[in-house]
């Protein structure tokens, strides 16, 4: 799946033939749907951020700089969505991590940390512009540059961000009785 | 080293970023020095954790609502366009002008929106009480339409906001027969009337957070709530259902 392919698919779109769409659709609604679900930790709120992502770069293909990958473009439109969304929703604030209670793990959850519900949570204690440094690295593989760009950020605030972020998460996992 | 060197070189062991010399080099400090030791293995138990989570699979519907909402949103930005730069040309270039015009030009579209409201929809095509189910609330700003073509079902909706509440309008032809559903928090709206156009709906259900009817083919439904709670914002959730299967899915009113 090269960036060249995508280019085909978006000059098709801008050439009028609506139903190229459907092949970007096809190829980046995964990722987007879950980066608005780790954003937002909602699944109807993160179809409705898909679903204007999609529209958006719809109407807005004309203006996409072919200098960057398109799926970084998509992204940082989706991360957008997803912070305005929070903020009008009144949840922009991490949750305060002092409200979660302490418990402690069992030995076989030490060993098994892929529970998701533990990873929810601890995403949610991060504030939205560092949650979404996380996803993109840890759930998405992107590099600091590429989030860098979609972030609107330099390199070195992200790996700051990122640093600060995994620590938090590390209080959270401590919390809970995961790291000891 | 300084403590803030020593967690630099972990993050980027975490990273991978990290050459075989620096690597190696933090492996010989963790060994002599256990409290960096054990911030490495915790801060690797959160990136593990992370990179081991799996991906949801999207809504199966997600595609084709997104493909049916294009046409439409594609025209959109277009007229806006177009009616900026008509508004733009009439515009004084002072700002101090251009804020009364602004005014004196709101007042007027108030005035002429009044004046057309009042005169088609109160004046000449008051609604057939037969058909109205509870009472209205009045609107005051209706959303842009969301057009919907599911092949045999086709049509659009509309949110009209006011102060009361809001108004969902929905002007549907179905070759099919299909229910509509509308889903919403009970403790933040409250079902109040709906309103046909012409025939009215079929089986109307209305349980807690869930009104669910059968439209008539080609009959414009209005259907009101109140809100009891704003803060945030309510939203409902629009289903068009058929046998059983939801075959469209939307939050009103659609993000802007």
């Amino acid at each position: 799946m090269t960036n060249q392919s995508d280019l085909v698919l978006i000059k098709r779109c801008l050439d009028g033939e609506v139903n190229a769409f459907a092949g970007l659709i096809d190829r980046y609604q995964k990722p987007v749907y879950n980066a608005a679900f780790r954003m937002l930790s909602d699944a109807r709120n993160a179809e409705d951020v898909t679903q204007t992502v999609f529209i958006k770069a719809f109407e807005n293909l004309d203006r996409y700089d072919a200098n960057y990958k398109f799926f970084s473009w998509v992204y940082k439109m989706t991360i957008n969505e997803s912070i305005n969304f929070l903020k009008r929703e009144n949840r922009f604030a991490g949750l305060d991590l002092n409200t979660l209670s302490n418990q402690n793990a069992s030995e076989d959850a030490f060993h098994q940390f892929e529970t998701k519900e533990q990873i929810d949570l601890a995403l949610l204690v991060l504030e939205p512009s560092h949650r979404a440094i996380v996803v993109l690295k840890h759930f998405h593989g992107l590099s600091y540059k590429e989030i860098g760009y979609i972030m609107d950020l330099p390199e070195k605030t992200i790996k700051s961000r990122l640093y600060e972020s995994r620590q938090q998460m590390r209080k959270v996992f401590f919390k809970q009785g995961y790291v000891q | 080293m300084s403590e803030a060197k020593y967690l630099e070189l972990i993050q980027r062991e975490l990273d991978g970023l990290n050459s075989p010399q620096q690597s190696a080099d933090l492996h010989a400090l963790m060994e002599k020095n256990a409290a960096l030791h054990k911030s490495y293995e915790e801060l690797r138990t959160v990136v593990d954790a992370l990179e081991q989570a799996e991906m949801h699979e999207p809504p199966a519907h997600l595609k084709a609502t997104i493909m049916n909402a294009l046409p439409r949103a594609k025209q959109q930005p277009e007229q806006t366009k177009a009616s900026r730069s008509w508004l733009a040309g009439l515009l004084p270039r002072q700002p101090r002008f251009q804020i009364s015009f602004a005014f004196a030009g709101g007042l007027a579209l108030g005035l002429l929106l009044f004046a057309l409201f009042t005169g088609s929809e109160l004046g000449q095509n008051q609604p057939d009480a037969s058909q109205l189910f509870g009472t209205l609330a009045s609107s005051e700003q209706s959303s842009q339409p969301v057009a919907v073509d599911l092949g045999s079902t086709k049509g659009t909706l509309v949110v009209q906001k006011s102060q009361k509440g809001m108004t969902i309008v929905l002007d549907f032809v179905a070759d099919e027969a299909v229910d509509f559903v509308l889903e919403f928090d009970p403790e933040r709206l409250k079902f109040e009337a709906i309103l046909n156009d012409g025939a009215a709906p079929e089986s109307i259900q209305v349980v807690a957070g869930n009104m669910t009817f059968r439209p008539q083919n080609g009959v414009k439904s209005r259907i009101s709530f109140v809100t009891l709670n704003e803060s945030p914002s309510p939203q409902l959730r629009f289903k068009i259902v058929e046998n059983g299967n939801i075959r469209y899915e939307t939050s009103l009113p659609k993000t802007p």
